[in-house]
C-alpha cells in the first residue's frame, strides 16, 4: 500500500500542524523541517495493512471534515493555519473515541519520525549520540 | 555476535520452489525466553536441537537508536499488533531471534508465592512445578544472564525520582533487577539495546545452543506440527522473506524425540489450532490474559533527561495484593512527543522542554480474558476487553502514581486522560478521575505480558496441556511458553517463561 502524491500533500499538511516550526526558542524545527514524508513512505511499505488503512482514513476525514468541525466549506490544507489547528484540537478533544483517535494516530506515527531526527533531537537537548534513522539514511544515499 | 554465526541459517535465502528438510533431537518453535532456554538445557545435554524463528536475526550493526527501526525490523506487525475490544489495545511483541527479549526492558523477577500456590491448588500443577525447582532454575539464569540490579550510576534521573518518591511516602520499591552486562545508561532497551549489553537470548542462550551444533532458521514460519504414530514427529513451515511473504520455499523438520512449542501467548495457540491440538478443551486460543497499563508524565523543574538511564530502572510491587505494580517508563522523544497534551505550537512548547519530563507506568493484574484466533483475512484477531474492574485498578493507579509524581517534586503533571485537564498541578486535582466512567477508551494504553492461550492443568477436559507441558492430545508435543500459564502474574514474566521451558526441557533430556 502506497499513499498518493495528493495523500501525502494532505498529510504533510496536517503534520505541519500538529508539530509546527518556530513554536519553540529552541525547537526551532517542525514536522515540515524533517524528510518526514520518507518516514511515511517507509511506514507504508512496511506496517500492515489495518494499521494503514486507519491511517489513510484518518488523513482522508481531517481533510474532508471542516465544514462539520468548524463550519468552514474547505479542504484541510487550503484552511488558514489558525483554523487547522482548531480542527485538530476539536477532533482530538471530540467525546468520540475513533474521532479524536484520528489526530493522535498521526501525532503518533508522526512524531515517531519527526522527533527521531538527530537535529530535532538536538535543539531538545538530548545530549547524547543518536543515529541518523535507517529511513532517512537511504534516504539521503539516494539523493 | 555481529557476524552471522555457523548454523545459523536464514531460510529466506533457499531456493523458491525448493524444500528443505533437517532432522533433530528437539525441534522447538520460537527462539524468545522460552524457545532459547529450552535449547540451552536440549543442547547442554548433548542432544542434536534446531529451533525454527519466524523473524529475522537482528545483528548489532544493523540496530539504530531511533524506534521505528526497531519497530520496522523486529516487532511484530510493525509494532502495530492490537487487540480489539472498546479500545484498539496495543499487544507489544517481538519478532526476531531472541523473539521479545530483544525488544523487552530487561526486567526479571520470579513469580509471586501467591500465583504458584493457586497453580498448584488449584489448576493440579502438583509436583510439576515446585518452589524449590523454580529457585534452583531461577538461581542458574541469574547467573548465566547476569541478573543484578543497576547501579546508581547508570540508573538516570527518571527512576531516582520515583525513589524519592517511594522512599517519601512509605513505599515499598526497588531498583529492578536486569539481565544486563556494562549497562551504558542509553535508555534504548526497547529499541533492540543496539549497544548489546542487554543479556537477550540472541546474545546468550542461542549463541550457547550454536555452538553445541544446534542449528536456528530463521524467517521461517512453523504452519503444522506433524505427527506419525500417535507421536509429534516434527514442523513444516512457509519460508518468508524480509516483507514477511511466502518465497516459494518450504522447511520441513522431522524430530526424533520431542517438539517443543515456544511460540508466545498470541502465535501458539493459533500452531495447535492449525495441527488441530486441543481440540476436546475447547480451551485453544482462549482465556488470554495480559498486563494492561498505562503512564502518567510528571514535568519538573530540574532536568531529567530520560535519554540516560535504565530505561525501566526502578518499580515498586507494594501494591501488588491490589493487582497492580508501577515501574518508571523512559522513552526517548520520538515516543514521548506523542504522550504529551495537545497539538500545535502548545505540543511544541512541551516537546521542546522534554528534557525536564518524567514517565512512570502503571500495569495491572488485570482479570479479563481474551481470545486468539485466525483472523478472516489469514492474520491474526485478537480479542481483549479491560473489565470495569481492571479499569478501576488503573485509576486507582494513576492517581497513587500522580501523588507519586508530587512527592518527588513535579511541578505538574499530564494525566494522558480524556476527561480530566491536559495538565495538572496539584495531587488533588486528579481527584477528577473519580468520576470518569470505568471505561477503558479513556486512557491511552497498551497490554505486554500475554498468557494463557493453552492452558497447562492436570484436567484434561479443561485444559491443552499436562502439569508436564506435554499436549493431552499428542505425546511428544510440548508446549514451554506462557500459553501454558493458567493465569497472569502481577509481575513481569519473562523469567518464569525461561525457569518453566527450562523445566520441561529438562525432563526431555
Amino acid at each position: 500500500m502506497k499513499l498518493t502524491a495528493f495523500e501525502m500533500h494532505w498529510l504533510l499538511t496536517i503534520l505541519a500542524t500538529i508539530y509546527p516550526s518556530n513554536a519553540h526558542p529552541r525547537l526551532k524545527s517542525g514536522a515540515a523541517d524533517t524528510p518526514v514524508q520518507h518516514f511515511f513512505a517507509d511506514v507504508f511499505a512496511t506496517a500492515p495493512w489495518l494499521p494503514l488503512l486507519g491511517i489513510r482514513a484518518a488523513i482522508w476525514v481531517i481533510t474532508f471534515c471542516p465544514l462539520l468541525v468548524i463550519g468552514r466549506f474547505s479542504r484541510f490544507h487550503k484552511l488558514p493555519e489558525p483554523d487547522r489547528l482548531r480542527v485538530i484540537e476539536t477532533l482530538g478533544h471530540s467525546n468520540l473515541y475513533p474521532v479524536r483517535e484520528m489526530p493522535m494516530l498521526i501525532k503518533t506515527i508522526g512524531g515517531m519520525g519527526f522527533a527521531s531526527m538527530p537535529d530535532v533531537q538536538k535543539q531538545i537537548g538530548v545530549d547524547v549520540a543518536v543515529d541518523m534513522p535507517a529511513w532517512a539514511q537511504r534516504n539521503e544515499v539516494r539523493s | 555476535m555481529s557476524q552471522r554465526p555457523e548454523r545459523l541459517y536464514d531460510a529466506s535465502d533457499f531456493a523458491a520452489g525448493v524444500t528443505h528438510t533437517d532432522e533433530a533431537d528437539v525441534i522447538i518453535i520460537g527462539s524468545g525466553c522460552a524457545g532459547a532456554a529450552a535449547a540451552r538445557v536440549i543442547a547442554g545435554a548433548g542432544l542434536d536441537c534446531i529451533v525454527v524463528e519466524e523473524g529475522p536475526w537482528y545483528p548489532l550493526e544493523k540496530r539504530r537508536s531511533d524506534t521505528w527501526t526497531s519497530f520496522r525490523s523486529v516487532w511484530r506487525d510493525s509494532g502495530f499488533q492490537v487487540a480489539r475490544g472498546r479500545t484498539m489495545l496495543p499487544m507489544l511483541q517481538g519478532r526476531a531471534v531472541g523473539g521479545s527479549t530483544v525488544i523487552n526492558g530487561a526486567i526479571v523477577h520470579r513469580i509471586p508465592e501467591p500465583i504458584l500456590q493457586t497453580w498448584q491448588n488449584e489448576y493440579g500443577i502438583g509436583d510439576a512445578l515446585t518452589t524449590s525447582s523454580l529457585t534452583r532454575v531461577y538461581d542458574t539464569l541469574d547467573a548465566e544472564l547476569s541478573v543484578k540490579p543497576g547501579p546508581d550510576d547508570i540508573l538516570g534521573q527518571n527512576n531516582k525520582l520515583m525513589r524519592i518518591a517511594a522512599e517519601k511516602g512509605g513505599i515499598r520499591s526497588n531498583v529492578i533487577q536486569r539481565n544486563v552486562i556494562g549497562c551504558e545508561a542509553f535508555a534504548r532497551c526497547l529499541q533492540s539495546c543496539p549497544n548489546g549489553r542487554k543479556q537477550s537470548m540472541d546474545l546468550t542462550f542461542l549463541p550457547y545452543a550454536l555452538q553445541r551444533g544446534s542449528r536456528i532458521y530463521s524467517m521461517a514460519r512453523a504452519d503444522r506440527i506433524v505427527s506419525q504414530g500417535g507421536r509429534a514427529s516434527g514442523v513444516d513451515c512457509t519460508v518468508l522473506a524480509a516483507d514477511g511473504k511466502p518465497t516459494g520455499a518450504r522447511l520441513q523438520l522431522r524430530a526424533r524425540k520431542a517438539v517443543i512449542v515456544a511460540a508466545s501467548a498470541i502465535q501458539t495457540p493459533l500452531l495447535l489450532a492449525a495441527s488441530g491440538i486441543g481440540k476436546r478443551s475447547g480451551q485453544v486460543g482462549r482465556r488470554l490474559q495480559a498486563h494492561p497499563g498505562s503512564s502518567i508524565m510528571g514535568v519538573f523543574k530540574e532536568p531529567v533527561h530520560m535519554w540516560f538511564g535504565a530505561t525501566q530502572g526502578y518499580e515498586t510491587t507494594h501494591y501488588w495484593a491490589e493487582k497492580m505494580k508501577f515501574e518508571t517508563v523512559g522513552v526517548p522523544p520520538e515516543v514521548g512527543a506523542a504522550r504529551l497534551p495537545g497539538y500545535g505550537p502548545k505540543l511544541m512548547q512541551r516537546i521542546g522542554e522534554f528534557g525536564h519530563v518524567a514517565q512512570w507506568g502503571a500495569q495491572v493484574r488485570a482479570e479479563a480474558m481474551g481470545r486468539v484466533k485466525k483472523g478472516i483475512f489469514g492474520g491474526t484477531s485478537i480479542t481483549y476487553d479491560q473489565t470495569n474492574a481492571d479499569i478501576g485498578r488503573l485509576k486507582i493507579g494513576l492517581k497513587r502514581l500522580s501523588n507519586m509524581m508530587f512527592d518527588a517534586g513535579a511541578v505538574s503533571v499530564f494525566p494522558g486522560i480524556h476527561g480530566m485537564p491536559e495538565e495538572i498541578y496539584s495531587p488533588k486535582e486528579f481527584d477528577a478521575i473519580d468520576h470518569l466512567p470505568d471505561d477503558p477508551r479513556i486512557f491511552h494504553g497498551i497490554a505486554s505480558h500475554m498468557f494463557g492461550t493453552a492452558v497447562m492443568s492436570a484436567d484434561p477436559a479443561k485444559s491443552v496441556v499436562n502439569p508436564m507441558g506435554e499436549c493431552h492430545d499428542l505425546p511428544g508435543c510440548y508446549v514451554a511458553d506462557s500459553s501454558i500459564f493458567p493465569t497472569n502474574m502481577g509481575v513481569n514474566p519473562a523469567h518464569t517463561i525461561s525457569a518453566i521451558a527450562w523445566l520441561i526441557a529438562e525432563r526431555l533430556v
